[in-house]
Formats: C-alpha cells, structure tokens, sequence
C-alpha cells in the first residue's frame, strides 16, 4: 500500500484511543490504578503526538 | 409517456465509518441498558466507555490504514477521553451519597470498608480508635469524596501516620502542610518505626482534603 493512501492522523488517533482506552479499562477494572496525577500529562503527551503527527502528514503546497 | 432514458443507477454510496460506530455504539448502549433494566443482566457501566473509547480507536485505526474518511470518530473518541479523563481526575463514588456525614469508627474491624462520598463534606473522625490493647501493627483507612471537602481527624494515641492524600483539582492539607493546584499531592515522608502505625490514603476529586490531629 502507498504511504500517501494512510490516513496518518486517524491512524495516530486510532491507536492513541485504543491504548488510553486500555489504560481507562484496566483503571476501572481496579488492575492497574490510573492515579490522578499521570491522566493530564499522559493527556497532554497524547495531545501533542496527535498534532505533531498531523503536522508532518501535511503535504507542501505544490509551487510553480 | 416521456421518452427519456431511465436515470443510471447510482451505487449506494458507504455509510461513513463514524456514523456506522456510533450506530452500533448507540444499539448496544440501548440494548445494555434495556437488559439491566429488565434485570435480564448486571451491567458494569464504568466499563461501558472505555470499551467503546477502544473501538472508536480500532475502527478510525482502520479506516486511517486504508486512506478511509473518518466520518466524525475523531471528535467522538476526543469526547469519549475527555469525558474518561474528567471521571479519573474528579473521582466521584456514585454510591457515597450526597450531603454532610461525619464517621466515627471505634475499632479497627469499623475502618476496613472505604469511607465514600459523592458530593458534600465527609468527615472521618478516628480519634475513638482504641490505641491499647489488641492493636494491629498497621491500619490502613481509605476515604474518597467526589467534589466537596475531606477531613480526617487522627487523635494523639497514634502517633505514627503515614498519609497520602490528593486531589483532582483542589488544597490538600496535612497536618498544617498545605498544597494547592491541579492534582496536588502529598506523600508520606516519616519512618514509622513503632506501631500502630496508620496508613491514610485520602482522595477528593475537586474540593478539600484535610488531615489534622483532633
């Protein structure tokens, strides 16, 4: 497959949920306690891979 | 009668990836809470959105790999961690009640369960602990108040206390040492070397904590 036809930012997304998904998970299910202080920086962490991410998956404007 | 051609027949276009997810997500959160309501089954509701976070995440994995639209699953799964991240930082025990309530355990066996509030001010109050006799080497009390104000009173028969105490959004206060802020913290520092010794773990989600000697 064609890296153009990955859809880089959903594919960062999808995976960025599925492992905060997991993590929520195990809190809730009392395996692994997701303490307060780890959400928001985790959150932050996500949030700015996320938008590096999508940065880079920007193509330049075609010139000339 | 028109002699116009019958119109091409267009393909149906794809049901976009997003509403398709949040249909499913919708018929299943119906039908779970149609069953829990008949009693035909117990459903765990904190469950409920971590497990529909992780789909959200394996079908816009999906549809990214194959160059699909995302049709809205971006905005979903956004709202879905949003709303999962609000319910860790803010804590909030459903089944605590709403209100004042002062606890005045006087045995060690009274303190096993957690203390738990959902809204108001709850007061745990130990200084009734029996500190001679058939004391235990170690305690450990747990105490949790969703939004509101946490105090736990500790009398001077015990002289070793070991708290960790914080909160979501909010002061924590131990035995005068006050830190305020997001997520502030405190843990415990002293050795204890002579029992008993009580372990105090307090949470509140937005609001107060306070341990202080009565």
């Amino acid at each position: 497959m064609a890296d153009r036809d990955v859809d880089r930012v959903a594919l960062a997304f999808g995976i960025a949920f599925v492992v905060a998904g997991v993590l929520f998970l195990l809190d809730r299910l009392d395996v692994w306690e997701l303490r307060i202080s780890y959400v928001l920086p985790i959150f932050l962490i996500a949030l700015g891979v996320g938008l590096l991410v999508g940065g880079r998956s920007k193509e330049p404007p075609a010139t000339g | 009668m028109s002699d116009l051609p019958p119109a091409p027949q267009t393909p149906p276009k794809p049901v976009p990836a997003g509403r398709l997810l949040l249909g499913v997500l919708l018929v299943l959160l119906g039908l779970g809470w149609l069953l829990d309501t008949t009693g035909a089954a117990d459903l765990d509701w904190d469950l409920i959105l971590p497990i529909g976070l992780i789909l959200v995440g394996i079908a816009l994995s999906i549809a990214g790999w194959q160059g699909r639209g995302r049709g809205g699953l971006i905005a979903i799964g956004v709202i879905l961690t949003v709303v999962l991240t609000i319910g860790t930082v803010v804590r909030v025990p459903l089944g605590g009640g709403i209100g004042d309530r002062t606890e005045r355990p006087r045995t060690f066996e009274a303190v096993r369960d957690r203390f738990e509030l959902a809204i108001g001010k709850l007061t745990v109050d130990l200084r009734d602990l029996p500190t001679r006799g058939e004391v235990p080497n170690e305690v450990r009390i747990e105490a949790a108040v969703g939004i509101g104000q946490l105090v736990v009173l500790v009398g001077s028969g015990i002289p070793c206390v070991a708290t960790h105490a914080e909160a979501g959004l909010g002061e924590v206060v131990v035995f005068g040492e006050r830190r305020g802020g997001v997520t502030p913290e405190y843990r415990p520092e002293d050795v204890c070397l002579g029992p008993p010794v009580l372990n105090l773990d307090v949470t509140v989600g937005l609001g107060q904590v306070e341990v202080r000697r009565g």
